[in-house]
């Protein structure tokens, strides 16, 4: 057969075609006919990574890596105990008067927002101290050290067991105590009329000062943070 | 040209007429009484001729970006001095805090850019904006990257808006602790903000309706603070903002570019905005579960509660002020909704027993800032000054010991209640919880 014959010439044809339409491709996904105003430039997905930094509660953009107890320890110990004091438990002040830095342990009496309290999921304290800790050096960690801070402090918290080494694989699924402690904001929880005369106020007898107005946190509440189902 | 002196007095005297009579229509021989005394005060003997009137004064441009009169130097933001605040009020890194506007000085509602609040999780960064760029991308058909330059090209809008502080009214939260108004309330500013709505940046994107639930919101200072809005909301009213009252956004409020989420709390209008992913789910961020969540009296707690309920506050009098002598005084205020209009502001001056109409003194925009005006003749007696704001909803703004009640003492974000100052004989003017 020669190389040149109609059916081997339509086939080269069409190749050429294809592979025209494929370079183009990502340059038709910038076309200004799809853009009213065609003013943002289309960049890739690797394009995006360095500032593509969150991490939800499904851990699907958590980066690989693993940390243990003993790492977390030794890390906190250089990095962290200078405001968040000893073991998490706080304390730390910059002046006799003011507030101290956050604990990152629940040792005050209840109710405390710790971390073994109060937060929902662990991918957030992963999703935290990537973005903003240490707080003169955020993002100076890499994610091992991460993952060993992380592990530290929920050790710390008594969320999970000391043996436990903490990678991309098992970070999102630890449950948190308090995973189910959110519910939907449902205000406006107070319901008054305009009284104009003669009025009753909360110091007077007799006046309603109102109840905690609850809903489930199946709430159509628009604004309210559910997970996919 | 010069006007006959026998016209001049007329008027003076009309107006005297008018001042006794709308001081008898506030029913008091004590106050007419008062108010004759205040037109006999004895005057200089001879007007002096000032300095000023007689020497030549500053040249253009000796300041070539304007400043206030130096006689206005104590109109200022502040912290909250240790010595005199609650017990662990004030936080111990000046980058993860805030100053407090001067609400007592301000007139209008439009907040000047150099007096507008501040709230840091980690310092307010100084941002090239020729190096800045918006990232959008996820359910996208296209990742965009826009340039600082390049988003002013777009269709723009201008538009009011308040922005508060969830944790504003904190310090009254129960205890009677804040005493100025500044300090108390200084969380809430307002602005006219230019921008390009989300829902057109989104549709150059070409935005995934079907799958699209949640916008995650991240800025690029050092905590890279972030925050998820639902897609309903977000294709709604919310627009990114790089213009302030019209010049460039103030670095302190988010230069070159923040997000705009009208009638919502503060923190998820993210300063230095850098991205924008659409995604199916919340990101549950720090600053939306650990801080920024409504811990019940119940040990619930309520997690995006966004919108900043309706509120006033008096702005004059107000604490720490002492009212220097008997006589007229226009009681002013200033009052908001996150729901959308005030269509109303109610001023008790009997500790909420008795109420009346204040007269709206401003333009009313939805979600901004009203100001609000009440006539009133301070007699030398005790006297409890309320405000109570009303908006389009019928909302009618609580008492803090409802809210008290129907959240629990754990709560202390979003305090909307209404703020008593107590007029002490003396004229001192105090803050009281009711
Ligand atoms: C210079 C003091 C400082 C250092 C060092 C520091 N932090 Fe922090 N940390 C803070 C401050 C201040 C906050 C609160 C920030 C805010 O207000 O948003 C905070 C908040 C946190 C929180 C959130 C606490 C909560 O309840 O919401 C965590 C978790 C945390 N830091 C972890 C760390 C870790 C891990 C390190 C070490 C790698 C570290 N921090 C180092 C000052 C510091």
């Amino acid at each position: 057969m020669s190389l040149f014959d109609r059916g081997t010439y339509y086939f080269y044809l069409l190749l050429l075609l294809l592979l025209i339409i494929g370079s183009i491709r990502p340059l038709l996904a910038n076309s200004c006919t799809e853009q009213d105003y065609c003013l943002g430039i289309v960049v890739s997905d690797t394009y995006i990574t360095p500032w593509d930094i969150d991490v939800d509660p499904s851990g699907h953009s958590l980066p690989k890596g693993s940390g243990s107890y003993d790492q977390g320890l030794a890390i906190y110990n250089q990095q962290c105990i200078a405001c968040h004091g000893p073991q998490g438990k706080g304390g730390i002040r910059m002046g006799e008067k003011l507030r101290p830095l956050p604990q990152l342990v629940n040792i005050t009496p209840l109710p405390h927002k710790s971390i073994g309290r109060y937060w929902p999921y662990a991918t957030t304290l992963f999703d935290y101290i990537q973005r903003a800790m240490p707080f003169y050096t955020p993002k100076s960690l890499k994610p091992d050290q991460i993952y060993a801070l992380v592990a530290y402090l929920l050790i710390e918290n008594n969320v999970i067991s000391k043996d436990v080494i903490l990678t991309n694989e098992n970070l999102a699924e630890i449950k948190m105590p308090n995973r189910n402690g959110f519910v939907c904001d449902i205000r406006p929880d107070t319901f008054n009329l305009a009284c104009m005369q003669d009025c009753l106020t909360p110091k007077d007898k007799g006046f309603d000062l109102g109840k905690i107005v609850m809903t489930d946190s199946k709430s159509l509440q628009a604004d309210c943070l559910l997970l996919p189902e | 040209m010069i006007k006959p002196n026998k016209k001049q007095s007329t008027t003076d005297c009309s107006r005297r007429n008018f001042m006794l009579k709308s001081s008898l229509f506030m029913g008091s021989g004590a106050i007419l009484l008062s108010s004759l005394k205040q037109q006999v005060i004895a005057a200089p003997k001879i007007l002096e001729v000032p300095i000023w009137s007689k020497s030549i004064g500053n040249p253009v441009l000796h300041h070539s970006y304007g400043l206030p009169s130096n006689f206005e130097h104590q109109v200022i933001r502040r912290k909250s001095n240790p010595d005199d605040a609650p017990v662990e009020y004030v936080p111990s890194l000046d980058q993860a805090s805030r100053s407090f506007t001067p609400l007592a000085d301000l007139r209008g509602v439009i907040t000047p850019n150099g007096l507008f609040f501040e709230r840091y999780h980690g310092g307010y960064p100084n941002i090239d904006p020729q190096k800045h760029k918006l990232i959008i991308h996820g359910l996208v058909k296209r990742n965009l990257e826009i340039t600082v330059e390049r988003l002013k090209r777009y269709p723009s809008i201008n538009k009011i808006y308040f922005l508060e502080c969830s944790g504003n009214s904190y310090s009254n939260w129960g205890e009677n602790e804040g005493s100025s108004v500044q300090g108390i309330h200084g969380l809430v500013s307002c602005a006219q903000w230019t921008g390009v709505p989300l829902s057109l940046l989104f549709r150059e994107a070409g935005i995934d309706l079907d799958k699209a639930k949640y916008v995650i919101a991240e800025g690029a200072d050092a905590p890279s603070m972030a925050r998820s809005i639902a897609i309903t909301r977000a294709l709604d009213d919310v627009f990114v903002a790089y213009a302030q009252n019209g010049e460039a956004l103030r670095a302190e409020q988010g230069y070159p570019l923040r997000l705009i989420v009208p009638g919502c709390e503060g923190s998820i209008n993210i300063k230095w905005l850098r991205r924008l992913e659409v995604t199916d789910t919340p990101l549950f961020s720090r600053n939306e579960t650990s801080k920024y969540t409504d811990l019940l009296g119940n040990d619930m707690a309520r997690n995006a509660s966004l919108i900043m309920e309706a509120k006033s506050v008096i702005i004059a009098p107000s604490g720490g002020q002492i009212l220097p002598e008997k006589g007229f005084y226009e009681i002013r205020g200033f009052a908001w909704s996150g729901r959308g209009s005030i269509t109303a502001v109610d001023v008790s001056t009997d500790g909420g027993k008795n109420w009346q109409r204040a007269n709206i003194s401003s333009d009313i925009f939805p979600k901004a800032i009203t100001e609000f005006t009440f006539p009133w003749q301070f007699t030398g007696e005790k006297a409890i000054l309320i405000s109570r704001a009303i908006d389009e909803t019928g909302y009618v703004q609580p008492y803090t010991q409802q809210l008290l009640k129907s959240r629990g003492h754990n709560y202390g974000y979003h305090n909307n209640s209404m703020q008593a100052w107590e007029i002490e004989t003396n004229g001192r003017v105090q803050n009281v919880i009711i």
